[in-house]
């Protein structure tokens, strides 16, 4: 019995070094960044982050949350730079001493989308049409109610009509969950809802070009989505890498780089729109 | 229902092609896991046995708290030590969030409860009949206590193979504390979420069928370990 | 008396939970003495055990092993003494692991395997079949016999045996009696053995007391009748047993109490014979006879009706009446002879 017990001892040994034996540590500099679910979902990221290394030497390690809490990470110093897309919040970030140097990079659109048939006769209107028709009309909507960009935008689109949001309606149906599950939330309830164009691209996909929900909305000024780099104050937090994170600013704002944002195709179709300042 | 049927098929490629980032996460989760189930068995089953051994004031409170702990939410556990290791908290230094042993440590602090209170039941279990055996046969207390702990193997291992399947299958610690960081901190429970959160079910089932094969494949080991007896 | 005794025990009291005492006035074992504890469940055999292996602490009273005062479970004592619990409990580990683990707690690691292979010898367990066994593979005798054997490694001072033979298998029970006779003669091992089980207690050691109510009472050769009594006359009580046949007593401190009875003082006739009112003649069936190898004199086993009389006499006496199981005989004995407990 003491020999197979050793036996065991020696294998669980050797297995511990094998799983170790991996991870060597990061050879070059690496840059810390807090994105959102939905930018990481496009999978733009994933082309840009080899390219940045190609280019710099930097591996660009990001973590996807929620808006809220991507701009909590960058309060907390536990990330170097924010990719968010929030431009209300993310001045007022600025102006609390939170972040520095924010700079837009792209942007690409929100859209409403809603069941085939259109039942609240949305197709075409403008946005403020299209939300008085819901309020009025009490047509089934489904929000991200998570704090999300997507969700603060949705917020913001609210008050620029004019309507008190309609939080205890009960035809506005608050998920808390992501855009993706939203979506499908809104398909199951025949509702109508608001979405990046990236995620209802993918969506479409899924449903092989033919989903039970369409876009009925889109074009508006005021569904505009601007994406932009912030940088960590180094000020507040001693830690940060802010020479990382203005390399990065400065490529992502790179002529390079915003071509290949603009190349950057999902499912054939291209998803966001250079507009880094020259 | 095509999820589970193309789920199941996606599971056997992404396996038998030896597909990188399912590697990467399925090594990723292996490491934590082991971390955290090496580090709560060695204070853990220790301390489980103080507890059940021995007669203390305020024992049954400990033991009270230890029961009580078995059921934290991993969510709460996350966000506990997020507030400990964030460069805000008290540990920012140690610059363990987004790590590999971040998440271990958080890990450790969930399955440690499992450990104590199942190991403590273990020993509080055996027959009275084997201490009387081992003072008759002339052991002293070193080799009572010893003793004691070998006899109660069975139940502690089991307690281990409990405490592991809690740590390999949790999602809210990792997610919290590892960021889901793709090739670094991306375990298999973190995938699946992300891929269910993109709305890539099947792709999440065939994660989550790899996760289940390593849970079999541990049960299995603890069955031969039984076989042995 | 004996001029070395082992232990001495004086004016010794426990008590379990509330209700139960044990409560020993005196008692002396002498070294390599064989003594049996016999008497009923929950009577204070077990009791008595522990507390000469050390294993409880009296509530009152002192106790002297080998010359020297033992204050509570104290284990350099207690090595010197050794245990065999009521039913086996053996350790989760191959049999061979379990016999020598009393050598390696004390660190005498040189010749195990020797020292295994020649007590499982003794307790009738072949090395070859059974030293790889493990502690589940066993039956309950040879469960009991390993523990036994687990024991008889440590060549302890006394060897202790709490109703060993109960739960175990008649084989298993002829040889641990074999196995501690042996010991006791090869080593002057001393020891106390507690048992239900009168007959094989007979044969397996020299003395027997009875434990009863928590006091020691006698050498064993005593009858034990329990109440309910009844009143008869002025000054007789009586016992109905099944059957009808009555036993006179004098009156007793309660209907409940038992009465002792020497085998001594109980005579045996081929027939009826009357004589005072107050002598009991009963007709009962022999039901055993046993030869006390040791001091020369038969003990005889006759059924009244229920309760079993244990009568001591000659071989001659008994070779007179043609005394033989299974043969109606008549018992008398004066209602005098009962002492009350």
């Amino acid at each position: 019995m003491k020999k197979n017990s050793f036996m065991i001892l020696g294998l669980s040994i050797l297995l511990i070094l094998v799983l170790f034996s991996g991870t060597v540590p990061a050879a070059g500099p690496v840059l810390r960044m807090a994105t959102t679910t939905s930018t990481d979902n496009t999978g733009l990221l994933n082309d840009l982050g080899p390219l940045f290394k190609a280019d710099t030497g930097i591996e660009l390690q990001w973590v996807a949350v929620g808006t809220g809490n991507a701009l909590e990470l960058g309060k907390n110093c536990d990330v170097d730079v924010l990719l968010v897309h929030a431009p209300a919040a993310e001045i007022k970030y600025v102006g609390d001493g939170y972040g520095v140097d924010r700079r837009e990079i792209m942007f690409n659109d929100f859209v409403f989308v809603g069941p085939k048939g259109d039942p609240a006769g949305v197709k075409g209107k403008s946005v403020k049409e299209a939300l008085n028709i819901f309020a009025s009309k009490k047509i089934p909507f489904a929000s991200r109610g998570d704090n999300s960009g997507t969700h603060k935008m949705e917020i913001s689109l609210w008050k620029a009509a004019g309507i008190p949001l309609p939080d205890k309606e009960t035809w506005y149906i608050q998920t808390g969950q992501g855009m993706i599950n939203t979506i499908n939330i809104a398909a199951e309830r025949d509702a109508y809802t608001m979405t990046d164009r990236g995620t209802f691209i993918k969506y479409e996909a899924n449903w092989k070009g033919n989903p039970p929900l369409n876009i009925l909305v889109e074009g508006d000024a005021a569904l505009k989505n601007q994406y932009s780099v912030i940088a960590v104050n180094p000020a507040r937090c001693k830690n940060v890498k802010y020479d990382l994170a203005t390399k990065f600013s400065r490529w992502m704002a790179s002529p390079e780089i915003q071509k290949a944002v603009a190349d950057f195709k999902l499912m054939g179709k291209q998803l966001f729109f250079p507009n880094a300042a020259k | 229902m095509d999820y589970l049927g193309s789920g199941f098929l996606r599971a056997l490629v992404l396996l038998f092609s030896g597909d990188p980032e399912t590697y990467s996460a399925i090594i990723t989760t292996l490491q934590i896991s082991s971390l955290s189930i090496l580090a709560s068995l060695l204070i853990g089953i220790p301390g489980g046995f103080l507890l059940g051994y021995f007669e203390f004031p305020g024992k049954k409170q400990l033991r009270a708290l230890s029961d009580t702990l078995l059921a934290l939410p991993t969510v709460v556990v996350g966000l506990f030590v997020y507030a400990f290791i964030s460069r805000r908290g008290p540990l920012g230094g140690l610059g363990l969030l987004f790590t590999v042993p971040g998440i271990a440590l958080a890990q450790t602090i969930l399955v440690l409860p499992i450990v104590v209170s199942l190991t403590a039941t273990a020993v509080e279990s055996l027959d009275r009949r084997l201490r009387l055996t081992l003072i008759t046969l002339g052991a002293n207390a070193r080799q009572i206590a010893l003793r004691t702990i070998l006899e109660a193997r069975f139940a502690v291992l089991t307690a281990s193979v409990t405490a592991y399947g809690r740590a390999i299958s949790e999602v809210g610690i990792s997610m919290m504390i590892g960021g889901n960081i793709k090739w670094h901190t991306r375990t298999i429970t973190t995938a699946v979420a992300l891929e269910t959160g993109k709305g890539e079910f099947a792709m999440g089932i065939a994660l989550g069928i790899v996760l289940l094969a390593l849970a079999l494949a541990v049960n299995a080991v603890l069955v031969t370990l039984r076989r042995k007896r | 008396m004996a001029s070395n005794p082992l232990y001495r025990l004086s004016n010794l009291r426990f008590h379990y939970g509330d209700t139960f005492t044990l409560s020993i006035p005196e008692l002396e074992i002498e070294a390599g003495a064989s003594i049996g504890l016999v008497g009923p469940n929950g009577g204070g055999k077990s009791t008595l055990l522990k507390i000469l292996a050390f294993l409880e602490t009296p509530r009152e009273g002192e106790i002297v092993f080998q010359g020297k005062k033992v204050q509570g479970a104290d284990s350099s004592v207690a090595r010197n003494v050794t245990i065999l619990l009521q039913e086996p409990y053996l350790l989760q580990t191959t049999v061979f692991e379990n016999v020598a683990y009393g050598l390696r707690v004390r660190g005498k690691k040189e010749g195990l395997r020797n020292r295994v292979e020649e007590v499982l010898h003794r307790v009738g367990l072949p090395y070859e079949e059974f030293a790889h066994r493990k502690w589940h593979q066993l039956s309950g005798g040879e469960a009991q016999r390993v523990a036994l054997a687990s024991r008889l490694i440590l060549n302890p001072q006394a060897l202790l045996l709490d109703e060993p033979t109960a739960s175990v298998d008649p084989y298993s029970t002829y040889l641990i009696r074999q196995a501690i006779i042996d010991v006791w003669k090869t080593f002057r091992t001393t020891l106390i053995v507690a048992s239900h089980d009168l007959e094989w207690l007979n044969g397996a050691v020299d003395r027997i007391y009875k434990v009863h109510d928590g006091k020691i009472i006698g050498s064993g050769e005593e009858n034990l009748l329990p109440g309910p009594w009844e009143p008869c006359s002025a000054s007789l009580w009586k016992k109905v047993l099944e059957g009808g046949n009555v036993i006179l007593a004098p009156p007793p401190p309660h209907r409940e109490s038992t009465a002792l009875l020497r085998g001594t003082e109980i005579e045996l006739h081929v027939a009826e014979w009357k004589e005072t009112a107050s002598e009991n003649i009963l007709p009962g069936v022999i039901t055993g006879m046993y030869a006390e190898q040791l001091k020369g004199y038969l003990n005889i086993y006759v059924d009244i009706g229920g309760i079993t009389l244990l009568s001591v006499m000659t071989p001659e006496r008994a070779d007179h009446l043609r005394v033989l199981p299974g043969k109606k005989i008549w018992v008398s004995f004066p209602a005098t002879a009962l002492r009350w407990l």
